[in-house]
Formats: C-alpha cells, sequence, structure tokens
C-alpha cells in the first residue's frame, strides 16, 4: 500500500492522479498514524511555507512519531515532494528557522540566481541533471526538464546526497536528494509531463 | 542550463465550455475544455491557462468539475482564473487540482486579498491579471470586468504594489491589443517586467511567432500566453518553440535522450 500523506499542505489531487497514472496500485491518502505505519511506500507533498507545513506534519498526532517508526526504523520507501523534500533538512532558513526531519543533512535557503533579471520564484521548466542514481538513470539516462516553483532551496551538507543538481542563475542546488530509502525532489513529478510520471513509475518500482 | 520560456495556451471557458471555438481534428468534442487541455498536454505546453467568463454562480460550478477532470489527464501546470473573490475559491479551485489562481478584478477592489492568498497558499499560487490600457506616453491604466471599467488606477504602480502584497507572478494582458492579432503591447509588457521582481507573462494580440519572440526579446517577459493562433493550428507548439530558440531565447524540449 501507497500512502499519501494529508496533513494540509499539497497538491493531493494532483500528485494521487500522477501516482495512479505512473502505476501505483491502492493509494491511500490519509494522515492517520496507524495506516502509516503499515505502508509499503510514503509519499509526503507539500506546497507554500516551510514553517507552515513544519507546522502541520507536527499538528497530526503521532504522525512524525509514525513517519519516523516506519521510514528510519523498517525502511520503507519515502519521497518528498517541492516542501515535501525540504523537510527532509535539518532546518528551513525562510523567515526565520524551523526545524525540518533531519533525515538528510542540510538547510534550506532562499534561492540567489545573481542577477535582477532572473525571477524569484524560480518558476517554470528547469533542467535535473542526476549525479549517479539508480532511479534517475532508470528513469530518464540523462538529464531532463522538469517543472520548479520555490523560492527555497535544499543546500545539503553531503554532496554524495545529492542525486540530481539544478542551476538557476549563479545559484546551484539540488533538484533532489536521496540517502538509503529515501528521496525527495524540488520540482513537481506531477506536474512534469512525461519526465515526471517517468520518475514516479521508476520510484514505485523500486 | 537555466529555466526556460514558457509557452502557455490560454482557454477561455463559459458555462464548462471553451467559447471563441476550436477546430481541432479528432477530438470528440470540441467543446470540452479537459479534452483541449489534454491535447495541448501532449503537445508539450509548459503550462495551461483556463480563464472562466461565466456570469452565473452556475457557471462557476462547472468550472470546479472542469478543474478536477483537467487534473486527471493532465499532468501540466494549470492556472486557473476568473471570478475569485475569496480565499476560499483558491482553496476550492487549488484542491480540484489547480496549481496557480488568477486574480483580476478583486485584487483591485481589495488588495488585501493578494496578501491574505499568499500567506495562505504560499506566493507561487498567487498570479495577479492585469488588464491595462495605453492612456499617454509610457502610461497605462488599469481596467477590470474583462476590460469594461476603468479604474484611474496606474497599472506600473499596481503591479509593484500587489508585488509588494505578495503576488508571485503577473499575468499583463493589454486590452488596447487583445483580439486584434497584432501583437502584444511590448512597452506596457517591458515596463512592468523591468519593474518587479516576480516573473510576468505576456498576454494580449498574439497574430504570429514573431509576437511571440517579441514578447521575450522586447518584452522581457517570462513567459508568453496565446490563444487563437494555437486554437485554430495557425501554429502548433512545436513551431512556437522552434521560433523562440532561433531568436536565441531557452526553450524546452519535451523530451531528452532515451525517455520514452
Amino acid at each position: 500500500m501507497l500512502t499519501l500523506i494529508d496533513y494540509g499542505s499539497g497538491n493531493l489531487r494532483s500528485a494521487e492522479k500522477a501516482l495512479v497514472a505512473a502505476g501505483a496500485r491502492d493509494v491511500c491518502v490519509t494522515a492517520d498514524p496507524d495506516r502509516i505505519a503499515k505502508a509499503d511506500q510514503i509519499v509526503l507533498p507539500g506546497v507554500g511555507a516551510f514553517a507552515d507545513c513544519a507546522a502541520n506534519l507536527a499538528a497530526v498526532d503521532g504522525l512524525r512519531e509514525a513517519l519516523e517508526t516506519r521510514v528510519r526504523g523498517e525502511g520503507a520507501a519515502f519521497l518528498g515532494i517541492c516542501v515535501g523534500m525540504q523537510l527532509l533538512a535539518d532546518v528551513g532558513i525562510e523567515f526565520g528557522s524551523t526545524p525540518g526531519l533531519g533525515w538528510i543533512g542540510g538547510k534550506t535557503s532562499v534561492i540567489r540566481p545573481g542577477s535582477s533579471e532572473l525571477k524569484v520564484p524560480h518558476m517554470g521548466w528547469n533542467t535535473a541533471e542526476p549525479t549517479k542514481n539508480a532511479v534517475f538513470d532508470a528513469a530518464w539516462g540523462g538529464a531532463q526538464d522538469v517543472y520548479f516553483v520555490h523560492s527555497f532551496a535544499f543546500r545539503a551538507a553531503h554532496n554524495p546526497d545529492v542525486a540530481a543538481w539544478c542551476t538557476y542563475g549563479a545559484d546551484r542546488f539540488a533538484a533532489a536528494v536521496a540517502k538509503d530509502n529515501i528521496m525527495g525532489v524540488q520540482f513537481h513529478p506531477e506536474k512534469s509531463q512525461r519526465a515526471g510520471l517517468a520518475l514516479l513509475e521508476e520510484w514505485l518500482k523500486q | 542550463m537555466t529555466l526556460k520560456v514558457r509557452i502557455i495556451p490560454c482557454l477561455d471557458v463559459k458555462d464548462g465550455r471553451v467559447v471563441k471555438g476550436v477546430q481541432f481534428e479528432g477530438l470528440r468534442d470540441a467543446g470540452d475544455p479537459v479534452e483541449q487541455a489534454q491535447f495541448y498536454d501532449g503537445e508539450g505546453a509548459d503550462e495551461i491557462c483556463f480563464l472562466d467568463i461565466s456570469a452565473s454562480h452556475e457557471g462557476r460550478g462547472t468550472l470546479l468539475d472542469v478543474v478536477r477532470r483537467t487534473a486527471e489527464v493532465c499532468f501540466t501546470p494549470l492556472t486557473v482564473g476568473g471570478g475569485v473573490r475569496t480565499t476560499d475559491d483558491f482553496r476550492a479551485l487549488l484542491l480540484a487540482g489547480a496549481d496557480k489562481v488568477a486574480i483580476n478584478t478583486s485584487a483591485v477592489k481589495d488588495p488585501s486579498l493578494v496578501t491574505a492568498a499568499a500567506r495562505r497558499f504560499g506566493a507561487q499560487c498567487v498570479v495577479v491579471a492585469i488588464d491595462a490600457k495605453q492612456t499617454g506616453p509610457e502610461q497605462w491604466e488599469i481596467f477590470t470586468h474583462g476590460g469594461r471599467n476603468a479604474t484611474g488606477i496606474d497599472a506600473l504602480a499596481f503591479a509593484k504594489d500587489v508585488v509588494d502584497r505578495g503576488a508571485g507572478e503577473l499575468l499583463v494582458t493589454s486590452m488596447d491589443k487583445d483580439g486584434t492579432k497584432s501583437g502584444y503591447d511590448l512597452a506596457l509588457t517591458r515596463a512592468i517586467a523591468d519593474s518587479v521582481s516576480v516573473p510576468v507573462i505576456a498576454s494580449g494580440g498574439v497574430g504570429n511567432l514573431d509576437d511571440l519572440v517579441a514578447g521575450v526579446t522586447q518584452g522581457h517577459a517570462n513567459a508568453v500566453l496565446a490563444a487563437s493562433i494555437f486554437h485554430f493550428r495557425t501554429h502548433t507548439l512545436a513551431e512556437a518553440r522552434a521560433a523562440l530558440a532561433a531568436a536565441g531565447a531557452k526553450v524546452r524540449q519535451p523530451i531528452q535522450g532515451n525517455l520514452r
């Protein structure tokens, strides 16, 4: 069973439809810790501000603990999308600093493309360049253009945790992070047409 | 590698049906916005925009259904605008599957809606649609209600104000040019694009591919929106991408390498 976490911070409908189109069967949209305790695959979406998403996650009784146990303890496959990926960091620096899950070392900070012609939010299609990662290799076999919408980016503490890079002007940040059973993508696979669906398909298969 | 210029087909929807009839071959129902969105999704549109021009409450209810059905079959970012008055209207559209919501008249009447929506849903999904008419050299005025009502508000000052209030993107439409097929109002687009920190979508007046190119090279827009040249198959999205690329703009190749 795949659970898509409904904690009031994501575009659930789009993510659910894309997961189904990519081959997921038995998608359960829930925030119920008992369901999460049994999930084989867990997807955490997230839209908006880091602090709001972190607060929403903390507001559901037992959710954080269930995720820790199931993902970190028992090794269920985890995919964070957009702010759901950023929440993997130790801390989010966005209008003050807010602790994240701390599953992948790093922090988030504002994007600095270094030119007034390059607008923030970083909104639209940009290239994700995978490093060495089995899911990206199987899905794409190279770089692909995917859809981003964000003003803050994940700064990984350890480069080997970066599964794909994105460059925007003078800034270069993680388009994806991965470590063991945990993956996060800054872009929106559910809005990235065939490139996005191909990635979800391979993630679901692993 | 950098951000690509976005090409955005726009569909006007009234009571759940596409207006300004589109003549695609092979569609089961050419008036169904969902089928048309799916067509553009397949052509590799960078985003799709629905503008609802329904006058009635029932018509708006139908729009939510259209957005829901679109989100089931399209994996392309979707902006929806028209008749949005409250943050609850935002929420209903976002839950139905819209990624961004455009507001026009309501942002002029009550600019605090921009701030409220940006706080609640994030600036990235708040698009302010600016409909402007030229009133003097390098001077434009905001119009509302589909261009019928003058407001006396300076377009450039308004653009800066709504960005300060939290708008994540501006959709700039010239009411002088809309429907004329004589190209965007490039001076208007450039004046706004050069004075705000957020992305700007050029809209209104596209008649050919050169107009799209000029929107980027002379209008400094980050995205170009058009309706009839795509709907009537004057040009395909692939032709639009090629024209922009030939002019030196960075565009997306929908599929690269060995992605099947």
